[in-house]
């Protein structure tokens, strides 16, 4: 690791930025509309379908949600991250101690780790179609075939072994594929919608009757694919709002967007939103749809075969470097996170271990074929965090309360964040585990984010009673 | 020399959207929709390659 890449990638690390290391608003946009179009939004548009969505359901679902979304990056995490201006681990560090981010850390790299392993799942599925071995279904938890294991172990090992030598590289060819990559994902919407209209016989010449193809034969309603939770309105809002959770309610993006010039700029994720989760989750949808449509008992999702049939090599391509270039650098982000438990060993060895369990993961299709319901977990466990420093940042000292109160204390570890985060994740799995439908696992964030906060803000009281300001 | 580096690449992202346009629009089969596109990737990857994220002379 050179001392350029580690001035690139740790500057101010404990420190504010300062207002001359500011970005623009374009600088956001471009970042925002690459990072969310990766290779894991062909898995979920899919995915969607298999939950038997309606078109209402799902364009409506998507529209409010991503708007939610942005507004929550706008509302919550701009606002004090351009404020304080420091990232999210040196802002958790001063609330609740190094100990208990040790232990954040330690959440967060294993959920990054199981989240790269979808991907590298996603770009093994394009191997597939080079090599013809058995790929697996959409209800498969094990690997089924030598052949997909040897896929995903050399598409694993390469992506960690460049995720340990050249993070740099991998960015740049990120940055070049990122333009090239939203069109493919436009162009697959156009290629399906054209072969429905091919196979249903359909005329679509207003969008009357597109808005009939729609509801007819692409996202039709009705009952999801056996093993599938259905979706509904409210799923797809909650889905969308929520999948990113751990960045913007989360608070992920604080050290993102401490570079801001002004808090409006967490508006740019709409890029990201509309781009990625909007426009390519429906283009993926669709292709998987027609897939069913040509043969209801095909109920696989596999990127690599969809791509390939609708864009041929380039849609190989794509699948391949969707998800290399989005998990490379979440491997790198877990390396980190690993690393900052184990200080004392190389950067270079713990990413190297860190993709090797990403690798391993990824063997498993249980996580890319659950992907939505994994979102929403990984969102959940990172969320209450977020409420802390939410809380701690705007209402402890509005109740006369301390501020960074471990810092202020030398403590290793904040009991009333501690506690307001495990006490948050067991009554919200509690809540899920009740069966109830409107605590289903992708709804429960939502109250969370209440229960976290409230228990934050009542610790913290209990905490420091008798304690001047 | 950029110049023409730039104009390549530009050029191919057009045609990673025309030739699925023009695959809806029935004016080219879906094989030849599949050979633009691979063709404009490779010439986008070859190209950006060589002037996106360098750096500018002062």
């Amino acid at each position: 690791m050179t001392d350029e890449h580690q001035e690139k990638h740790g500057e101010f690390e404990r420190e504010p930025v300062p207002a001359s290391k500011t970005r623009g608003l374009k600088a956001f946009v471009g970042m925002y509309a690459g990072e969310h179009c990766a290779g894991t939004e062909l898995m979920i548009g899919p995915l969607f379908v298999a939950a038997g969505v309606s078109a209402f359901d799902v364009l409506g679902g998507l529209f409010v949600g991503n708007l939610l979304a942005v507004l929550s990056w706008m509302f919550l995490c701009a606002p004090i991250a351009v404020r304080a201006r420091l990232t999210l681990y040196y802002q958790l560090e001063k609330i609740c101690g190094r100990r208990l981010v040790t232990l954040y850390n330690l959440a967060n790299g294993v959920m990054f780790c199981f989240l790269a392993g979808s991907m590298i799942t996603v770009s093994a599925t394009a191997l597939g179609v080079w090599f013809n071995f058995p790929m697996p279904g959409l209800n498969d938890l094990y690997p089924n075939s030598v052949g997909w294991v040897l896929a995903v172990l050399g598409i694993g090992a390469v992506i960690s072994v460049v995720a340990a030598w050249g993070y740099d590289t991998v960015s740049k060819v990120a940055n070049i594929a990122a333009p090239w990559m939203v069109l493919v994902f436009f162009g697959f919407g156009l290629i399906g919608l054209r072969q429905f209209i091919e196979v249903t016989g359909a005329e679509v010449n207003s969008l009357s009757s597109l808005w009939t193809l729609c509801t007819e034969h692409i996202w039709k309603g009705g009952e999801p694919l056996p093993g599938q939770i259905k979706f509904t309105f409210w799923h797809v809002t909650f889905f969308a709002w929520f999948c990113n959770m751990a960045m913007h309610v989360g608070m992920s993006d604080l050290s993102v967007l401490r570079f801001a010039k002004k808090p409006w700029y967490g508006i740019a994720s709409a890029s990201g939103m509309y781009v990625g989760h909007f426009m390519a989750w429906l283009a993926a949808s669709i292709l998987y749809a027609l897939q069913l449509h040509l043969d209801p008992g095909d109920t696989n999702v596999l990127p690599g075969p969809l791509a390939f049939q609708a864009a041929g090599v380039a849609g190989l391509i794509c699948v391949i470097v969707a998800g290399w270039t989005t998990a490379n650098p979440t491997i790198y982000r877990a390396g980190l996170a690993f690393q900052a438990i184990m200080p004392s060993k190389s950067r270079f060895a713990v990413t190297i271990a860190t993709g090797l369990l990403a690798t391993l993961a990824g063997m498993f299709p249980a996580i890319a074929m659950r992907l939505l319901g994994f979102v929403a977990l990984y969102g959940l466990v990172l969320m209450p965090m977020g409420a802390v420093i939410f809380a701690d940042f705007w209402i402890l000292p509005k109740l006369g309360l301390k501020q960074y109160y471990a810092e202020h204390r030398s403590l290793k570890i904040n009991w009333a964040a501690a506690i307001a985060w495990i006490a948050t994740l067991v009554i919200c799995v509690a809540l899920v585990k009740s069966g109830k439908p409107q605590f289903q696992i992708f709804f429960v964030s939502l109250p969370g984010w209440f229960i976290a906060s409230g228990l934050y803000i009542a610790l913290s009281k209990f905490q420091q009673r008798g304690e001047a300001v | 020399m950029k110049k023409i580096t730039e104009i390549i690449s530009f050029l191919s992202l057009f045609v990673i959207v025309l030739a699925p346009a023009l695959f809806y629009a029935e004016t080219i089969t879906l094989d030849t929709n599949k050979l633009l596109m691979t063709i404009a990737t490779v010439a986008w990857f070859a190209s950006a390659l060589c002037w996106m994220g360098r750096k500018k002379k002062s």
